[in-house]
C-alpha cells in the first residue's frame, strides 16, 4: 500500500506551527524513519497519517486514494504507541483480538488469528494473561501484535521502544527490525533516536519544526547531509568555519589549508568533518596537528577531543591506538568524505548541538583545561 | 540522650486524644437517638405515642405507618435522580474532558455552582422560575443541581487519570464512537460510575433545604418529614424515624470508603 501526504499542516494555535506543508511519498512496503528532536512534528505527522489528528491543511492519500476525511477507525492503519495504551480490562488475548472483534470477525477465529500473530512476536501462552504485570518487553509485543493482527494496510509506530531501559531496548531493537523487515508492510517509524533510525529505515526522513529536512538512505543521509542541522543531528559532527578561495580550488579552515572537493563554489563555508573521517598519522603525512584535551575509550573507538588551535576537534582513534603523553597529535583528514555547507558571515554552527555519546566529562565542565 | 517524652510524641498523642474527641462527639448523638428509639420514652419524661403499639417494633412499625408518604416520595427521588444525574453528567464530563469547545471551560465551572448556592435560593428560584411544574419535577430538579456536579467531578476525574490513549487506540483498531464507548470508555469507568452513583444516592436521599422548602403536604421528602416529625411527634418516635433515615446511608458510606476513599476526596477537591 502506498502512502502520500501532500501539503500537510498542523498547527495547535496561532504561532504554534507544528507540521508545515509537508509533502512526502512513503515508499511501498518499506520501513521509514521518522527522526527529530522534540517537537519537530513527527508525531503529530504520524497521529494525521492515523486520522487521530485533523490536519489543517492537505491530505493523506492511501494507494492514490484521499482518506483525509476517512475517520480514523475506517483506515485500517495499525498503531503502536508510545505508552502501549494496551487495554488493562481485557486480557492479552483479547487485547490482540480487539481489532478483529471491531470487524465482526467471529470469536473462534479471531482467538485463532491472534494467538498466531502472538507466536510471531514470541508471546504465545501469554494469552490468558492480564496485560497488569506484564514487563515493559512484553507489552511492547502484545501491543505491536494487536496492531498487526487485524492486518493493517499501514503500520504506524510512535517511539515503540523509548519506555524501555537502554538494556532491554538494545536487546528488542534487532528483534523488532528483523519482524518488521519480515512483514513488507509500508511502515512508518517515529523516533528521536538517530541510532535507531539509522539501523532500522530502509529510508530515513529527517524532520525540523515541521518540515523535511532530508530524506534518503540512512547511508546517504548520513554521508551527504543537506544541511548543518541534519549532520549535527545524526551522529557526532565537527563543523569548521571555513572558506573556499574565489577559484574553487582551495579549502581554507582555521588550522589547515586543504585542496576543496571538486565542484565547491567559493566563499565562506562550514566544513563537516565527522570524527571517524580524522585519522592520527606519521608527522610526515599530517595536515595539521592538534593538542590532546581529554582521551575517552568507547569500546569500539576511542574518542580524542583535541585542540587544533581554538578550534575543539573530536577524533575517533582505533581502540589499540596507544596514546602518549605527546602534546601534538599529528592529524589527516580523509579528503573525500569532507562535505561543504553555504555559510553566512558570522553564522554560528545551526541545528542542536548533540554531545557526543557519554561525553559529559570534566571536560565539557572546564573545556579550557587541556592538560 | 533522649527526652523518656519527646515533644513529637506529645503531639502525636494530643493528635489521637483529639479525633478519638471529635469522633465520639459526632457518634454520641446518634447512640442516644439510636437509644431513644429502643428504651421506653418515659425514660425521658415523655409518653410515646408508638408506646402503646407495644415494644420497639411496634414503635418501627407505628414510625412506618405514619410517613410511609414520605419514604415512597423519597426512594421515587432518589429512583429519579441516580439514573438521570448519570445519564447527564456521564456524556457532560466526556464532552468537557475529552471534546472541549470554546467556552467549555466556563460552562464545567458554571455547572459546579450549585454547591455554593444556599439551597433556600435555589429553591426559591425553582419556585419563581417553574411553580407550576409539578412539585415531584422541581424535587428532581433540584437534587440534580446538587449532585450533578459531583458526577461531573467524580467521572472527570476518572476520565483524566485514564487519558485517552485507549480510546485512540481502540478507534486505530476499527471502533467507531459507539464500539469505543461501550467496549473502552465505560468499562474503565464502571468505579467511578458505581462511585458518583453512591455520592449521589447519599446526597440526594439526605438533601434537606431544597426539599423542605419544595414541600407540600402531599409531596414531602423523608428527610422533611423527619424535621416535622422532631417538632411534632415524642422523641422516640423521632429517634425511630432517624434510624429508618440512616438505615441505607450507613451501608452507602461505608461501600463509598471501600471503593475509594481515596477516589471520593480527590473527586471532591475542586
Amino acid at each position: 500500500m502506498k502512502l502520500e501526504v501532500r501539503g500537510l499542516s498542523k498547527a495547535y494555535g496561532p504561532g504554534r506551527a507544528a507540521v508545515v506543508s509537508l509533502s512526502h511519498v512513503f515508499p511501498e512496503g518499506r520501513i521509514s524513519a521518522l527522526l527529530g528532536p522534540s517537537g519537530s512534528g513527527k508525531s503529530t505527522t504520524l497521529w494525521m497519517i492515523a486520522g487521530l489528528t485533523d490536519p489543517d491543511a492537505g491530505a493523506v492519500l492511501l494507494d492514490g486514494r484521499d482518506v483525509t476525511n476517512v475517520p480514523a477507525e475506517k483506515r485500517d492503519i495499525g498503531m503502536v504507541f508510545q505508552s502501549y495504551a494496551l487495554f488493562p480490562h481485557l486480557t492479552v488475548l483479547q487485547n490482540v483480538a480487539f481489532g478483529l472483534r471491531t470487524r465482526g470477525v467471529g470469536k473462534a477465529e479471531r482467538a485463532a488469528r491472534a494467538r498466531e500473530v502472538l507466536e510471531t512476536v514470541r508471546m504465545g501462552g501469554f494469552e490468558s494473561r492480564p496485560v497488569e504485570g506484564l514487563s515493559g518487553g512484553e507489552q511492547q509485543r502484545v501491543a505491536l501484535a494487536r496492531a498487526l493482527a487485524f492486518r493493517p494496510r499501514i503500520l504506524l509506530l510512535d517511539e515503540p521502544l523509548s519506555a524501555l531501559d537502554a538494556k532491554l531496548r538494545e536487546d528488542l531493537r534487532a528483534e523488532l527490525f528483523s519482524l518488521l523487515r519480515a512483514l513488507a508492510l509500508t511502515t512508518v517509524y517515529v523516533t528521536h533516536d538517530q541510532a535507531e533510525a539509522l539501523a532500522l529505515g530502509d529510508e530515513l526522513v529527517v524532520m525540523r519544526e515541521g518540515r523535511i529536512e532530508q530524506a534518503g538512505r540512512p547511508a546517504e543521509v548520513y554521508h551527504r547531509p543537506a544541511s548543518p542541522f541534519v549532520a549535527r543531528f545524526l551522529g557526532a559532527a565537527n563543523l569548521v568555519a571555513g572558506n573556499v578561495s574565489t577559484r574553487g580550488d582551495d579549502l581554507c579552515l582555521p588550522f589547515a589549508t586543504i585542496e576543496a572537493p571538486a565542484g565547491s563554489e567559493a566563499g565562506p563555508c562550514w566544513a563537516l568533518l565527522r570524527p571517524e573521517d580524522l585519522e592520527v598519522v606519521s608527522p610526515a603525512e599530517a595536515d595539521f596537528t592538534a593538542a590532546l584535551a581529554s582521551a575517552q575509550f568507547l569500546g569500539p573507538v576511542q574518542r580524542l577531543r583535541l585542540y587544533a588551535g581554538r578550534q575543539e576537534l573530536l577524533l575517533d582513534a582505533p581502540n589499540d591506538l596507544a596514546i602518549g603523553d605527546e602534546a601534538r597529535i599529528p592529524v589527516r583528514m580523509k579528503r573525500e568524505k569532507i562535505v561543504l555547507f553555504a555559510r553566512g558571515e558570522g553564522e554560528t554552527p545551526p541545528g542542536p548541538s548533540v554531545p557526543p555519546p557519554g561525553a559529559a566529562a570534566v571536560s565539557d565542565v572546564f573545556p579550557r583545561i587541556v592538560n | 540522650m533522649s527526652l523518656p517524652i519527646s515533644p513529637r510524641r506529645v503531639a502525636r498523642t494530643a493528635g489521637i486524644a483529639v479525633a478519638v474527641a471529635l469522633a465520639v462527639g459526632l457518634v454520641a448523638p446518634l447512640v442516644v437517638t439510636a437509644a431513644g428509639a429502643f428504651v421506653h420514652a418515659d425514660w425521658y419524661g415523655q409518653r410515646s405515642e408508638g408506646a402503646a403499639a407495644g415494644g420497639a417494633l411496634g414503635l418501627f412499625r407505628y414510625v412506618l405507618g405514619l410517613w410511609s408518604g414520605a419514604l415512597v416520595t423519597s426512594l421515587r427521588l432518589v429512583g429519579t435522580v441516580v439514573p438521570l444525574a448519570l445519564l447527564i453528567g456521564t456524556p457532560a464530563a466526556f464532552a468537557f474532558r475529552r471534546r472541549p469547545f470554546p467556552g467549555s471551560g466556563s460552562l464545567e465551572t458554571l455547572a459546579m455552582t450549585p454547591l455554593a448556592i444556599p439551597g433556600i435560593a435555589l429553591a426559591v428560584g425553582l419556585l419563581l422560575g417553574a411553580g407550576r411544574a409539578p412539585r415531584f419535577g422541581l424535587l428532581v430538579a433540584g437534587h440534580l443541581a446538587y449532585t450533578l456536579p459531583l458526577v461531573l467531578k467524580t467521572v472527570s476525574n476518572a476520565l483524566e487519570r485514564e487519558g485517552a490513549d485507549l480510546e485512540r487506540v481502540a478507534r486505530s483498531l476499527g471502533a467507531g464512537p459507539w464500539k469505543t464507548a461501550a467496549w473502552v470508555t465505560l468499562p474503565r469507568l464502571v468505579p467511578g460510575l458505581v462511585l458518583s452513583a453512591l455520592l449521589v444516592f447519599a446526597v440526594s436521599w439526605g438533601e434537606f433545604n431544597v426539599s423542605f422548602l419544595l414541600a407540600t403536604p402531599i409531596v414531602q421528602t423523608f428527610p422533611a418529614a423527619l424535621y416535622l416529625t422532631y417538632t411534632t411527634n415524642s422523641f422516640p418516635v423521632a429517634a425511630a424515624a432517624t434510624l429508618i433515615f440512616l438505615a441505607p446511608i450507613v451501608p452507602a458510606f461505608l461501600a463509598i470508603q471501600a471503593l475509594g476513599g481515596e477516589e471520593f476526596r480527590r473527586g471532591l477537591s475542586v
